[in-house]
């Protein structure tokens, strides 16, 4: 069963997507320059989980507060669209687009879907030796 | 020891997937499938899969270096053919490395990933932009590392292919000079974020040092003999309130080690995290009085130094991992000691070192305490006993307070116990007022 977002969560996290990431979705949905709407964030976090090339668990460290979240399950696509669900991958935690440090690019322009790959994995290294996140179990692909 | 297992993996994949299109000359723009990195129908730029693999191999082939000397000399050796594949990777490196074409490809790359979005992080918040900042410190150790490493500067020896090597055979010139000047932009960078994100950014890089075994005392920690014309002028920006005893830090009220010059023969995440290092007239200061000579004052020193950058709950893990073995290079700085818990029992030697946990389980004070009297028992040449613990109450030696009397009173050659007790945080150790030889 694909998992699902609660309706107060979808709303809070569209509205972080269409502010602080304002055009970002709207670009890997090319919509821009109209915002995107609940249904279309909603549909585009499933289809990061149905088309998922890479998925693992672990649990992320909470910048602001400095504890870690509890343990939830993540889902990366080709275009790097994380969408993260709770264990039993039944509700969505959240979704959003990896940048690699920097503004928002088009996918397309950090490279082939290969070079995504490959630097999606780099990047989960740093971040599990670096205590950004722990307890990392690998399930596929990365 | 996982970590160079899973390391060799991925070396000997991309490996697989890189010899062949550079020995038949494929260039460096071309889309190439990388099977055994990525599957079957997944493409990848030729350039950043060579990229990729230097970086990868470079870690892997360098964490070797230091695990060795972290955990001391393994009882089974590395396997061989992790000789052999490194071996191999160092040939395909060095052609690599001296590739102007690919030299070229590279630094366009880094020339757009390396320098850190300051727009970005000022719109993020610099506490939002934590992980990226991170990411970036990371990412430009790496190529920095990659470039100023002992063995990857000066002119390649002839080999097939050296037409596509640079005028002198020189390592990526242009990537040096660019991995140079990333360095001293994160670093500049870092300074400027310090006070926004500067404790949870040292957590993060202390973590990741961990990870990588980037001990201060280790070699080949990203201090490397520079051949950069700027390093040779020893360019810095010197801080600092004057020399500290080893000519490079001075001391700080808090204990902590600044540099009074900023040597620019390191990576910025190694000069940036530095101040995790505690300064060698603290150590002194703490243990003054205690073991002053020979082995014991090393090993005492070491195992200060190495709690500070590790946090005890590492250290502890490390030490009585399967894999720790001990030397001079190691957590406990000698092979001349015991360690308790530890599976290998080795020979007896004049100087024990015991640390525990909690009061539970195996690893809990009460427990290693009773490993710690049979092991006087056992080895009666034992002359100097250091206890680590993370907790202390009036009645903790109830239980032991008689045979460690005894010890401490022998004719033949007393028993001196020092006891140590993790502090806030875990990064520090102070000694608890323990007097045998006093009377109740």
């Amino acid at each position: 069963m694909a998992p699902k977002w609660d309706p107060r969560n979808l709303t809070r996290h569209h509205r972080k997507r269409t502010t602080r990431d304002g055009g970002c979705f709207e670009d890997l949905l090319r919509i821009n320059p109209r915002a995107m709407t609940e249904l279309e964030y909603e549909e585009r976090s499933e289809q990061a989980v149905a088309n998922a090339w890479g998925q693992y668990r672990g649990e992320g460290r909470d910048i602001a507060s400095g504890e870690y979240n509890d343990e939830a399950v993540y889902f990366v696509d080709d275009d790097l669209v994380v969408a993260i669900t709770d264990v039993s991958e039944s509700d969505f935690i959240t979704c959003f687009h990896e940048h690699f440090s920097r503004q928002h690019v088009r996918p397309a322009t950090i490279g082939t879907v290969g070079q995504r790959r490959l630097r999606y994995k780099e990047h989960l290294q740093f971040d599990e030796q670096g205590g950004l996140i722990r307890k990392v179990r690998r399930i596929r692909g990365v | 020891m996982r970590t160079l297992r899973e390391g060799a993996k991925q070396v000997q994949q991309l490996h697989k997937d890189l010899h062949p299109p550079t020995m038949s000359r494929r260039p460096w723009k071309d889309n190439v499938f990388a099977r055994h990195s990525l599957g079957d129908d997944v493409e990848v730029e030729l350039w950043y899969l060579a990229e990729h693999f230097l970086l990868a191999w470079h870690d892997w082939h360098t964490l070797q270096g230091r695990f060795i000397q972290y955990f001391g000399e393994p009882e089974q050796p590395l396997p061989t053919s992790w000789r052999r594949l490194d071996g191999e990777c160092k040939v395909l490196a060095n052609r690599l490395l001296r590739d102007t074409n690919l030299d070229e490809l590279v630094s366009a790359s880094w020339e757009q990933t390396g320098f850190m979005d300051r727009e970005f992080i000022h719109r993020a918040g610099s506490k939002l932009a934590l992980r990226e900042v991170y990411q970036n410190i990371v990412q430009n150790h790496r190529r920095w590392s990659l470039l100023h490493g002992e063995w990857s500067t000066g002119p390649a020896p002839a080999t097939e292919g050296a037409e596509q090597a640079g005028p002198l055979g020189e390592t990526w010139p242009r990537c040096r000079d660019l991995a140079f000047r990333l360095n001293q932009e994160t670093f500049a960078t870092c300074q400027v974020l310090m006070e926004a994100v500067g404790r949870d950014l040292l957590f993060h890089l202390r973590c990741y040092r961990h990870a990588n075994l980037l001990m201060s005392w280790l070699s080949n920690n990203g201090i490397v003999e520079d051949r950069h014309p700027a390093a040779m002028e020893g360019s810095g920006d010197g801080h600092g309130d004057g020399q500290g005893e080893d000519g490079i830090g001075g001391g700080r009220g808090d204990g902590l080690r600044e540099f009074v010059r900023m040597p620019p023969h390191q990576s910025a995440l190694i000069r940036f995290s530095e101040g995790l290092v505690i300064s060698t007239s603290s150590i002194s200061g703490t243990v003054d009085g205690y073991f002053r000579e020979g082995i014991a004052k090393r090993v005492l020193h070491r195992v200060m130094e190495a709690i500070a950058e590790i946090g005890y709950d590492n250290f502890v893990a490390d030490v009585t991992d399967a894999d720790f073995q001990g030397g001079p290079e190691s957590l406990v700085g000698s092979s001349d000691v015991n360690v308790i818990p530890n599976p290998h029992r080795g020979p007896c030697h004049e100087l024990l070192v015991a640390v525990s946990k909690g009061d539970k389980k195996g690893i809990g004070f009460p427990n290693v305490m009773r490993l710690v009297r049979e092991h006087l028992i056992r080895c009666s040449v034992t002359q100097r006993v250091i206890v680590l613990c993370d907790h202390w109450g009036p009645n903790m030696l109830d239980e032991h307070i008689g045979d460690l009397r005894a010890h401490h009173a022998r004719v033949d050659g007393p028993v001196r116990f020092l006891f140590l007790l993790v502090g806030t945080p875990a990064r520090f150790l102070s000694p608890v007022a323990v007097d045998l030889g006093a009377t109740p």
